[in-house]
Parts: C-alpha cells; sequence; structure tokens
C-alpha cells in the first residue's frame, strides 16, 4: 500500500491549500473532498456571492446615478442571468484549483472520506471504497448553517421556503418578500443583495444591533444605509415559528407575523465534524469544534485541524493561514497561528473592514488606548466619487506600547484599504514609523495616513 | 521461609485449643507504712516521689498559665507552640521512672514533658556528681550548663542537674538556642540522650516502631538496659505501633538467632488516660476494653501484660519491679498498662467539649498530687508543713526556670538573620564513619572464603572478556554484583551493621541482592523481618539512632506507602530536629519494578526528593551502584536507595576498564556523563538511561546529531555544574525518567536548568516521564513507559526538527493542555 506523507480531509480553502503548500515541500499528499474543490467559499459563500453583490452594484449605479450627472432609463436586472454568471465564474475558479493540484501532483480523491483513526502507517481514511494510509493527517471539513430548534424550519428547508446560503444561490427567481433569520455578516450581504434588486426584506435578529461584533458605530452608518434601501430590521426579536409562507416572532412580548414567499436561514455556522469519523482518533473537543493550538495540531500528534472545523474564527482567509502553519509545523519550521490580527469584511455597500481591537475590547484586555476618529471625507478621491457618503476611520492606539491595535473603516473599498491597516497592526511599527509611509494619492486609503496624523 | 523449620501439617491441622493467662489488674493494695515495714522505700525515697511529682506538676501548670494567660508568677510570656500537657499523669511517670537509670532509654509519646522530666530526676538522683557534671559540662559543648550557672548558686549538683534539665527542656520548648536541640525540636520532640531519655514524637504512636528498633540495637550489640516505649492508648490503634509488637515477638529471636537469642529488652508501656484527643478509647472508638489485653493477640506470653493503677505512684514501681525483672531475665517483651487521667486538655485550646464536669471532679478527688502526700502526712512521713515547704520549694525553682528561658538575654533564640543556615547545617551530617562499635563483626564464615563472596570477585567486571568477547552473562558481574560486592564488604568492617526486611535471608532478598550471605553471617545480622514495611523501617530509624548501622529493604518502592510516616518524618528529620544529637546511618534499599503492574511498578523517587532530610539515589550502572552503596554504607545520613529490576542483570557498559575491583565511593550529588555530544542533552535516572542510550544512538545514525548523555544517580544531593556545563553546550536538554510525568523529579531539575541556562537554551527543557496513569500490564509497557521513540519524538516536536521524522507517541500542545486538564 502506497503510505502518503499527508492525507488531508475536506479541499476548501484551508484543504486545498495546505495540499498545495505540503506537496510544495516534497510531500506526497491525498486530498479527499465528496463534492467540489473550494468548499464552501468557492462553491457557496465568499466567491458566488461576489458576484452577486457586483451585479447588484451595477444594477444599483446604474439606476441612482443623477447626483453624478448619469441617467439611465429602462434599467432591467435579470436574476437568472445573474445566477449564470456566477455558476461560470465558479466553475472557472473550482477549476483553477484542480489544476494546481494537478500541477502539485496532489491526488485528489473525490468522494466522501471516513477516517479510520491510527494504523500501521500513521493514519487511515476510507474513501471510495479504499482504505488510504498517511503519516498525518490534517482534517479540514469545514463547517455548516446551525438549524436553531424553532417549530417548523426543518419542514420549511425539506419544502424549499426555508433555505440556507447554499440554496440561495441557486435560487432562479428572485423572492418578492423575504425574511431573514440572523443579521450577522452571512445574513446581512443576501439581505442586502436581494433588497438592492428589489425584494422586500425584512432582518429578524435577536440582538439588539446587526453585524455581530462590529463597531456599534460602524453599525449605525450600515443600519441607516440599510433602511435607505427599504430594509426593515426586527431587532432584539425572536423567531416562533415558520408557517408555510410566513414567519412568526416575538417584538417586545408580543408575537407578530411577516408573510413572505422565502425564508433565509443565516443563524450562524458550526463545524462540520459528525460523521467522518473523528471519533477514532480521541480527538480532544469543545462541543463540534476541534481542539487546536497554536501550531493547528489537535491533542493527536500527527493530526491538525484547520479551518471552520476547529471553531476559531470561521473565515476562508484564517483557514489559509492555518494550513500554512500547520505545514510548517509538519516540516519543523518554527510558526505559529495568531488570531489577533486578521481582517474581516463586509462586502454591502459601505463595505466594512476592520483588523485587530475595538476600543472597548482593548480596554477589556486592561490597555490603556487612544481611538482616533476621522470621517472618510478627509480622503479627496472618498469625496470625489461619492455623494453624502457617512464613512469614516477609527484607529485603536495602544498608549502604552505606542502601537496601532486596531483599525475600523466603513466606505467604498473598505475591503481592499484594509489590508494596508493589517500590515500595520501585525508588524507592531510605531505611529511615529508608520507616519513616514508613502500612500499614493489620490486614494481612499489615505484615509489611514491622514488618521495616524491625528494619533 | 527456614528450611530447618518444617511447617508439618499434621501439627498444623491438629485440633485443639487456645488458652490465654489471667492479665491482673489493679492488684496493688500495700499502704505506705506496708512498704516502710518492708524496708523497700526509705522515708526519703517517698519523699523524693512526691518532690518528683510536685516538679512535673509545677512544669505543666506553668506552662498552661503561659498559654492561657500570657504568664506565670508575674513572668510575662507568650509561647506560641504546642503544649501536651500531661497535668495529671505526674504519679504514672515517676512511679514508671522510679526504677529506671541512664542505661535505661525511654522513649515517649507526643504529651512528654512528664515522661521526661520524670526520667531525669529519676536518673539525676542514680548518678555520681561526677558523672552529673560530666554530663552537664559536655552537653552541646556546655552551652545549656552557662546558661543554667546564670540562675545562680545550687546548694548541691543534684539541684543544679535538676535545675540544668528543667531549664535545658523548657528553652528547648521554647525554641531557644539554649535548648537540648537548639529548639529545632520543641516540644513534641525533646529528649535528653545522657540520661537515657530519647525522643517523644509529634507523630501518636511513632515511638512504636523506633523504640522497637532501639531494643534491637541493645539486644543486638550487647548494650546495657531496657527500652521503654511510652505510647498512649490511642496509639495502640496505629497499625505501625502493631507492626512494633509483633517484631519485638518474632518467633525467630528463640527458634533461629545463634546470638543474642534473648527476648527483646523492651517494655511496652501505654499510659492509658481514657482519651485521644477527645475520643474514648474504652467504650467508643476501640474495643479492647483493657489494653492490656492487646499483647494476648500477640505471643502466647502475653507479654507478661498487666494494668496498673498509674494514680498510685508506688503500684506502678511494684510493677515496674517484676516487668524489669523479667526483661534482664531476656524474657521480653513485656507490656505495662499504666491507668491515669489528664485534667488538662488535650492541648490547650481544648474545650472538654467530650466530657463532663462531674467526670472530672470525681478524679480530682482522688487527685495524686493531694491522695499521696496525704498518705505520707498519715503515715507520718511528712508534716503538713513540710508538704507546703516541698510545694513552695518546687514553685520557686519553678519561677526561676521559667523566668531564665523566656529571658532573650540568658535564653536567646537562633539568630537566622545572623546565621541563615542555622537549619541548613543540621539537615546532614555528613559523616564517614567505617565501623560504629569497636568489637569484631560477627560472622560464621571469613569474607574470603565466603562462596557467595568469591563468586562476585570471579566474575569479569566488564562485559568484553580479555578476549575481545562478550562475556556471557551468568559470568558477567552486573549491577545486583555491585550491591552485594560492597554489602559484603561493609558487614565485614562495621559490627553494627545489620540487614532485614522482607525475605532477606533464605531467599537473598527478593531480587538475590544478599544471596550467599546466610551461609556467613548470623540471623541476628541477616534476618527475614515480618510483611510490615512500617515496623523495617521505624526499627531501622530506632536501631540507627541508637548508635548502629541499619540495611533495610522494602523489596517494592511501592511499599514506600506502607511506611510513610517512618519515612518521611522518622527516617528524614530526626538529624535535624535533634540539632545533630543523633545520627541516622539507615540505608533504606526499594525497588522499581516493571512487569507486575499497577502497585509494583511506580518510581516514587519524586515523593522522597521532596522530604527534606533524605538522601536519594538511583544508581542505573554496576560501576554507579558500586561506589553510591559504598558511600551510603559509610555515611551518616539516611539514604532512599532506589534500584530497576530492569537492570539487576546489565553490566557496566559506560566505565573504561569495567567495574573497579578496588573500593570507591561515589559522592552523593555528583553525576554520571556516559556519552559525549554536542547537539542535545539528555539528562536521565533510573534504566531509562538505556533506552537514552538507544534514542542517541538513533540520533546519530538517522539525524547525524549527537547526544551529551547525563545519568542522575544522586537526586538528593545534586550538583549541577555539570548539568548546566553540558546544557550550555548543546542549548537542548530532554530528561527521561521511567516516574509518571506529573510532579516528577525531573521537573525540578528542568526548572533547575532553565533558571540557570535561560540564555543558553534554545527551546524549554522536554520531560519525558511514564503517562499519568496506573501502571498497565508489562504487555503494554511501550504505552506507558518513556523508550526510545518517545525521547525522539519529544526532541523532534519541542527541541529542534528531525527532517524526515515523524512523531508517535508525541504529546502536541493542544494534548497537553487536555492531560493537564483530564488528570491524565
Amino acid at each position: 500500500m502506497e503510505v502518503f506523507d499527508l492525507l488531508v480531509v475536506g479541499g476548501g480553502p484551508g484543504g486545498y491549500l495546505c495540499a498545495e503548500r505540503a506537496a510544495q515541500n516534497g510531500m506526497n499528499v491525498a486530498l479527499f473532498e465528496k463534492k467540489a474543490l473550494g468548499g464552501t467559499c468557492l462553491n457557496e459563500g465568499c466567491i458566488p456571492t461576489k458576484t452577486l453583490l457586483n451585479s447588484s452594484k451595477m444594477y444599483r449605479h446604474a439606476k441612482e446615478s443623477e447626483a453624478f450627472g448619469v441617467t439611465a432609463s429602462d434599467v432591467k436586472y435579470d436574476h437568472a442571468k445573474v445566477i449564470d454568471r456566477k455558476d461560470k465564474v465558479v466553475k472557472t475558479l473550482v477549476s483553477g484549483v484542480g489544476a494546481t493540484m494537478k500541477a502539485n501532483k496532489v491526488n485528489v480523491i473525490t468522494a466522501n472520506a471516513v477516517i479510520k483513526g491510527r494504523a500501521q502507517n500513521g493514519f487511515a481514511v476510507e474513501a471510495d471504497g479504499n482504505v488510504y494510509e498517511g503519516k498525518r493527517l490534517v482534517i479540514a471539513s469545514g463547517s455548516e448553517t446551525v438549524v436553531p430548534p424553532v417549530p417548523g424550519l426543518k419542514e420549511g428547508l425539506a419544502s424549499g421556503f426555508v433555505v440556507t446560503n447554499r440554496e440561495v444561490l441557486d435560487a432562479k427567481e428572485l423572492p418578492k418578500k423575504l425574511v431573514v433569520i440572523g443579521g450577522g455578516v452571512i445574513g446581512l450581504e443576501m439581505a442586502y443583495y436581494f433588497a438592492s434588486v428589489g425584494t422586500e426584506v425584512t432582518v429578524i435578529e435577536m440582538m439588539p444591533k446587526i453585524a455581530g461584533a462590529t463597531d456599534a458605530e460602524i453599525c449605525k452608518v450600515l443600519t441607516d444605509a440599510f433602511q435607505k434601501r427599504g430594509m426593515v430590521f426586527k431587532l432584539s426579536c425572536k423567531v416562533l415559528e415558520v408557517k408555510e409562507k410566513s414567519v412568526i416572532y416575538e417584538e417586545n412580548g408580543e408575537k407578530k407575523e411577516i408573510p413572505c414567499d422565502m425564508v433565509l436561514l443565516s443563524a450562524g455556522r458550526k463545524p462540520s465534524t459528525a460523521n467522518i469519523g473523528i471519533e477514532t482518533l480521541g480527538l480532544d473537543m469543545d462541543r463540534a469544534a476541534i481542539k487546536t493550538d497554536r501550531h493547528l495540531c489537535t491533542n493527536v500528534s500527527g493530526v491538525y485541524a484547520i479551518g471552520d472545523c476547529n471553531g476559531k474564527l470561521m473565515l476562508a482567509h484564517t483557514a489559509y493561514r492555518e494550513a500554512e502553519v500547520a505545514v510548517n509545523h509538519m516540516l519543523g519550521k518554527y510558526d505559529e497561528m495568531r488570531y489577533d490580527v486578521i481582517p474581516s469584511v463586509i462586502y454591502t455597500d459601505p463595505e466594512v473592514a476592520s483588523v485587530g481591537l475595538s476600543k472597548e475590547a482593548a480596554e477589556e484586555k486592561g490597555m490603556k488606548v487612544k481611538e482616533v476618529k476621522l470621517p472618510m471625507s478627509y480622503a479627496g478621491r472618498y469625496l470625489a466619487e461619492t455623494e453624502g457618503g457617512k464613512g469614516f476611520i477609527k484607529l485603536v492606539v495602544d498608549t502604552d506600547k505606542k502601537r496601532l491595535v486596531g483599525c475600523h473603516l466603513v466606505g467604498s473599498y473598505a475591503s481592499e484599504i484594509i489590508m494596508t491597516a493589517t500590515m500595520m497592526v501585525d508588524t507592531e511599527l510605531t505611529p511615529a514609523r508608520l507616519q513616514k509611509l508613502v500612500f499614493p494619492h489620490p486614494t481612499v486609503a489615505e484615509i489611514i495616513r491622514e488618521a495616524i496624523f491625528h494619533i | 521461609m527456614p528450611k530447618n523449620l518444617f511447617v508439618n501439617p499434621e501439627e498444623v491441622r491438629a485440633s485443639g485449643k487456645v488458652s490465654f493467662n489471667e492479665i491482673p489488674v489493679n492488684q496493688y493494695n500495700k499502704s505506705i507504712k506496708d512498704e516502710l515495714k518492708s524496708g523497700k522505700f526509705t522515708k526519703e525515697d517517698l519523699i523524693r516521689i512526691f518532690r518528683d511529682m510536685t516538679v512535673l506538676r509545677e512544669f505543666e501548670t506553668m506552662l498552661n498559665n503561659i498559654k492561657t494567660q500570657g504568664g506565670y508568677n508575674g513572668i510575662e510570656h507568650t509561647y506560641p507552640g504546642p503544649a501536651h500537657l500531661s497535668i495529671g499523669q505526674e504519679a504514672a511517670c515517676v512511679g514508671q521512672a522510679y526504677l529506671l537509670d541512664e542505661n535505661d532509654f525511654a522513649f515517649g509519646s507526643h504529651r512528654s514533658h512528664s515522661e521526661i522530666l520524670a526520667k531525669a530526676l529519676s536518673t539525676i538522683n542514680k548518678m555520681s556528681d561526677e558523672q552529673l557534671m560530666d554530663v552537664m559540662e559536655n552537653f552541646l559543648e556546655g552551652k545549656c550548663l552557662r546558661s543554667t550557672k546564670k540562675l545562680g548558686e545550687t546548694k548541691d549538683v543534684k539541684e543544679l542537674a535538676i535545675r540544668f534539665i528543667l531549664y535545658g527542656t523548657l528553652s528547648e520548648i521554647f525554641a531557644r538556642e539554649t535548648g537540648f536541640h537548639l529548639g529545632m525540636g520543641g516540644s513534641m520532640h525533646a529528649f535528653f540522650l545522657p540520661f537515657g531519655i530519647y525522643p517523644n514524637n509529634a507523630i501518636v504512636g511513632g515511638s512504636g516502631t523506633i523504640s522497637t528498633g532501639a531494643a534491637l540495637y541493645k539486644k543486638i550489640n550487647d548494650k546495657k538496659g531496657i527500652v521503654v516505649c511510652n505510647v498512649g492508648d490511642a496509639a495502640m490503634a496505629r497499625g505501625p505501633v502493631w507492626e512494633a509488637l509483633n517484631f519485638s515477638a518474632m518467633d525467630q529471636y528463640k527458634t533461629l538467632w545463634e546470638l543474642h537469642n534473648d527476648g527483646m529488652p523492651i517494655l511496652y508501656n501505654i499510659f492509658n488516660n481514657s482519651y485521644g484527643m477527645g475520643d474514648q478509647t474504652r467504650g467508643e472508638t476501640m474495643g479492647q476494653g483493657c489494653m492490656s489485653r492487646i499483647s494476648s493477640g500477640v505471643s502466647p506470653t502475653q507479654f507478661y501484660a498487666e494494668t496498673v493503677d498509674g494514680f498510685n505512684p508506688l503500684a506502678v514501681i511494684d510493677a515496674m519491679e517484676r516487668k524489669l525483672e523479667l526483661l534482664r531475665n531476656g524474657q521480653g517483651p513485656v507490656m505495662l498498662e499504666t491507668l491515669t487521667y489528664r485534667f488538662s486538655g488535650h492541648s490547650v485550646s481544648d474545650q472538654n467539649a467530650y466530657r463532663t464536669k462531674e467526670e472530672m471532679d470525681a478524679w480530682k478527688e482522688v487527685d495524686p498530687l493531694t491522695t499521696y502526700p496525704a498518705e505520707l502526712v498519715k503515715a507520718g512521713v511528712l508534716t503538713e508543713a513540710d508538704v507546703e515547704a516541698i510545694l513552695a520549694e518546687t514553685k520557686e525553682r519553678m519561677t526561676l526556670i521559667c523566668k531564665a528561658a523566656a529571658d532573650p538575654e540568658i535564653s536567646p533564640y537562633c539568630d537566622f538573620n545572623k546565621d541563615p543556615a542555622v537549619v541548613e547545617r543540621l539537615m546532614y551530617s555528613n559523616e564517614q564513619v567505617v565501623a560504629f562499635d569497636d568489637r569484631e563483626p560477627e560472622f560464621t564464615v571469613p569474607k574470603e572464603e565466603a562462596e557467595g563472596y568469591k563468586k562476585i570477585k570471579s566474575k569479569s567486571r566488564s562485559p568484553i572478556g580479555p578476549d575481545g568477547k562478550p562475556v556471557s552473562k551468568m559470568k558477567l558481574y552486573n549491577l545486583r554484583d555491585a550491591l552485594s560486592e560492597v554489602i559484603w564488604d561493609r558487614f565485614y568492617e562495621d559490627p553494627t551493621l545489620i540487614a532485614y526486611g522482607e525475605d532477606c535471608r533464605d531467599w537473598g532478598g527478593a531480587f538475590a541482592v544478599y544471596r550467599g550471605m546466610m551461609d556467613a553471617l548470623p540471623h541476628s545480622r541477616l534476618f527475614n523481618s515480618p510483611l510490615a514495611e512500617g515496623a523495617i523501617v521505624g526499627t531501622a530509624v530506632g536501631y540507627a539512632l541508637s548508635g548502629g548501622r541499619a540495611l533495610v529493604e522494602l523489596m517494592y518502592a511501592d511499599f514506600i506507602g506502607c511506611a510513610g510516616d517512618e519515612i518521611f518524618n522518622q527516617m528524614a528529620k530526626w538529624q535535624a530536629m535533634s540539632a545533630g544529637i543523633l545520627k541516622m546511618p539507615v540505608v533504606l534499599r526499594v525497588s522499581v519494578g516493571s512487569k507486575y503492574g499497577a502497585q509494583h511498578s511506580q518510581d516514587w523517587t519524586a515523593l522522597c526528593a521532596h522530604i527534606p532530610g533524605l538522601k536519594v539515589c538511583f544508581p542505573a550502572t554496576p560501576w554507579e551502584a558500586k561506589g553510591l552503596m559504598e558511600s551510603a554504607l559509610k555515611g551518616t545520613d539516611p539514604v532512599v536507595f532506589f534500584e530497576s529490576q530492569r537492570i539487576y542483570d546489565i553490566g557496566e557498559q559506560f566505565h573504561e576498564g569495567g567495574v573497579p575491583a578496588e573500593r570507591y565511593e561515589i559522592e552523593f550529588g555528583d553525576v554520571n556523563k556516559v556519552r559525549d555530544g554536542k547537539d542535545v542533552t539528555i539528562i536521565t535516572i533510573g534504566a531509562a538511561l538505556y533506552r537514552a542510550v538507544d534514542a542517541a544512538k538513533q540520533l546519530s545514525e538517522k539525524y547525524g546529531m549527537e547526544a551529551d548523555i547525563i545519568n542522575i544517580h544522586s537526586l538528593v544531593p545534586l550538583d549541577y555544574t555539570k548539568i548546566v556545563e553540558s546544557v550550555r553546550k548543546t542549548g537542548r536538554v530532554v530528561l527521561v525518567s521511567d516516574a509518571c510525568a506529573r510532579g516528577s523529579f525531573l521537573n525540578d531539575v528542568a526548572k533547575n536548568i532553565t533558571e540557570l541556562c535561560f540564555d543558553d537554551l534554545d527551546a524549554p527543557p522536554v520531560v519525558v516521564g511514564a503517562r499519568n496513569w496506573i501502571t498497565p500490564p508489562f504487555e503494554f509497557d511501550e504505552y506507558f513507559f518513556p523508550q526510545a521513540g518517545w525521547i525522539l519524538d519529544a526532541i523532534h516536536e519541542k527541541l529542534v526538527p528531525l527532517p524526515g521524522h515523524v512523531v508517535e507517541n508525541g504529546c502536541t500542545e493542544a494534548e497537553a493542555y487536555r492531560r493537564a486538564k483530564q488528570g491524565v
């Protein structure tokens, strides 16, 4: 039997990058994926939603550009065509990943993989009726939508009335009335998409604010912008039941009902670790999440868990980095995962992006911090391209250690700009040193430079 | 299992009955007049008995006042330490001591002040002025005497001696440098050897085994006098006390011993005051009703036990006379139950919640301090005025003593600021003694003619013969031979050296270290002990502190638990608690097992190393074993000598030229560097050394890395010089032993290395120990004990990546968290 240096279960961003990096370093790798390479990100998450959001953005620009001196008439939105394009993009990217695997001589096994535990040569995985043995094992099994115990939800999912991020991307027709359960990042992006293209959208959120841990002032800007687009937010509300064509929820102790023709369930995700045989390994778990250390090692030497399945930060780019840390550990190269400098983005309009700590979080850690807040209009390009924009930047600076520890942005290009701040936080340079960096002018990113001089 | 004692099934299975003799209880019925008439006592004797009782009573009353009222007779003083007072027990103590002299050893309970003082007063009365002056002038170079003399002139030497003993005892209790043990022993550990007063003990019943060992010392070394073991009634429930009774009553003294085959010269005296702390032994926590009944279960002689009224000093003297005669006729052991009552609480915090005022009043009605002088007055020995005069004199003396002991000018504390090493110096005696007595060692065959010794001498001391070929297992001088050779040599040098333990004689010890010695040594020097670990170690402690050298064995290290108090509290602590007056030349051999599962395979070095006062060693090569045993058996400190059953048969693989035939010592603290390398330091304890050697070989062959290997053969003390030297060179260190990793001694070494070499280290030191489980069956050894592969895994995971190495038994950080959280 061929003994692989590494078995990777799951072909999402974590899994395929891990396979790629390991192979590049001379390991003989087997990668198991039951559906399509690219995982949730490529097939059901980041990438398809971005294609949709971009279409909706173009649609809105076409319709709403009077202030810029542009008027368009008879603007139409063809949702089915948008979906077709999305499928093509996904297909291109997925086949690109496949090609990369091939180029690196990664053995891709497209079949459901079940871990069989320890074996003579390390660990065994069964797929497609064959048993594969490898000296090391990486579990990158991803995550899945949480289905809360709400009456009618399961039935709704079965009938297609209730959809998750997976099915919603394949809906050929736009719903007229959409109820989104959960106002977190995933729910908001899709809610915003549908609202942008004419659907009446109601978001029901249990917490008193949307977008999870995002800065409260940013949330206010977002909420205002979304409400302008006609989105309705039911905050501090609890979904009680999903009926055939409506959702019943509780608001201030009152039972209310919203009729709708589609429900999007986005009440969070959980590690997808059931039914893949991990119980054969004796892994230390935190409910569904596999516990890992700063090297992505599990408690079992030779077994790693990367990406959503370890429940740390369910973001594709976290998984990428984790994949590399794990491979470096296998190679004996010192490396360790830092979860405190991982940027996050909401791809709505305006865009939201942040990295590091908020002022409140930093103070909770006992740090002495200063917060600088500037309107985006300090950046010439922002003013040039935006009408009535409410965008701003917040920098959080540790005044004891003289380091930037957080950056929070809302406004155009935030998703692209945030990496500049990420590098600043990660490298721990002093504000005095950061002042010496030259930014191209005019760019929206200059807002960071401006803010640094306000520290 | 001696062959000459035939276990006859006909006898064993024959029907019959076990009979018991009656035990006399409070049979004494003489009056003072009777005694005077018989001429046994003079008037002076009877008065002195009263005087002694008043001294004891006043001493305890004084302490009670100081504890409860912060002063005594106008002297203000606070004393924070223990005071287990014996008010009420004076007649019992004075009666017991009356016939004893300085050659008789009396060991105390932890309510011992009266026992100590009574024995002292009796001895002072018997010793000549010259003897007394000699004792006082030479004790601690006259330090106590000089302070005593500051109290003023005395009418005679005896009065000086009385003041001396009272002052020395009280300043010891008050933790003063002028105490008998620099104040390091205190109330529960006071004693005075020149008067035959041996240690009392804070552990209830602690004296049981120790005094039995002292009796063994007297018996085997033909020393004058007898031993009194004083224990309280509650102590009779303790296992080690039972073990001691059984040890003292072994048949073998009569059936097998060629020499010294008299009975044990020991009196077990139970001061029965009816209470433990607050529990009643009669009617509540015990079931004998009468304590003297206990000996009936131990020996057909029933220890000639009787119960005597300890409220009448003359009744106790009467009983003691009979017991001493039995002992002097070689008919020991004997037992007395001396009934008494304590008016004071267990300690001064005692609220007497467990007894009624009515009960205490009833006993006070018969308080010997009033009834005995009343009898003396009635018999015309004393007048009321005489009684008052004696009481006044006692109080006056006590006031003088108390004032001096409380006065920091006369009685200073040890100055820890000026001399921070005051206790440190007391921890070990660090002496070398070839022979503890100058008589000829007893043997039946000269060493050079003994087959066992000759066999060892004929073996090849190196695994490679002169022909360059490996030596056969039968002819190879192994680790067992190394231990054995030294023990042979020492038996023929030190006449006091005795060895015993479970199956030491005929079997030769469970692991054959004593094999062949039975043919050359009498039973009194090498014998099988009962399967009673507390007694094995406790008697060794008593034997050693009396002046002999004991080598005892517990077979498996796991049995350390059965002798926990004896090892951790007695063997370890007496040298320092006595301020160096006692020596503790005990070598305790324990063997770390394999193949025998969870209760026979544990390396408990960490437990022993944790206890201050013990020296701990664990040789892993024959060269180490020989040198360390030589050191241990010449030293004067207690040594827990670990051995491993995995390597008794192993030959010397490291020392050039094999194990020298000549005698040599390895200094405790040194380490053994067995391999040179520059890339990583592997530190080992015990048999794990050989797995480390294997790992080093793999490191060299597979990864081109060379390991320094240092074996720690002496854990306490330990010189870090060579360890630090190696770690500074390699920057990497992994520590390996078969002890369970959690709390292993290696963690202490790792911590010290981290502190001493932090800047030189590439990574934190890694400890590779056994898993924190029970030891599974031998079939699963490789999953429990560190293997060569584990060492490589640890190096790869935590020190330096080994190219291409795949971890098999590693411990990731996530796993370290998990194991710690689960406690496994």
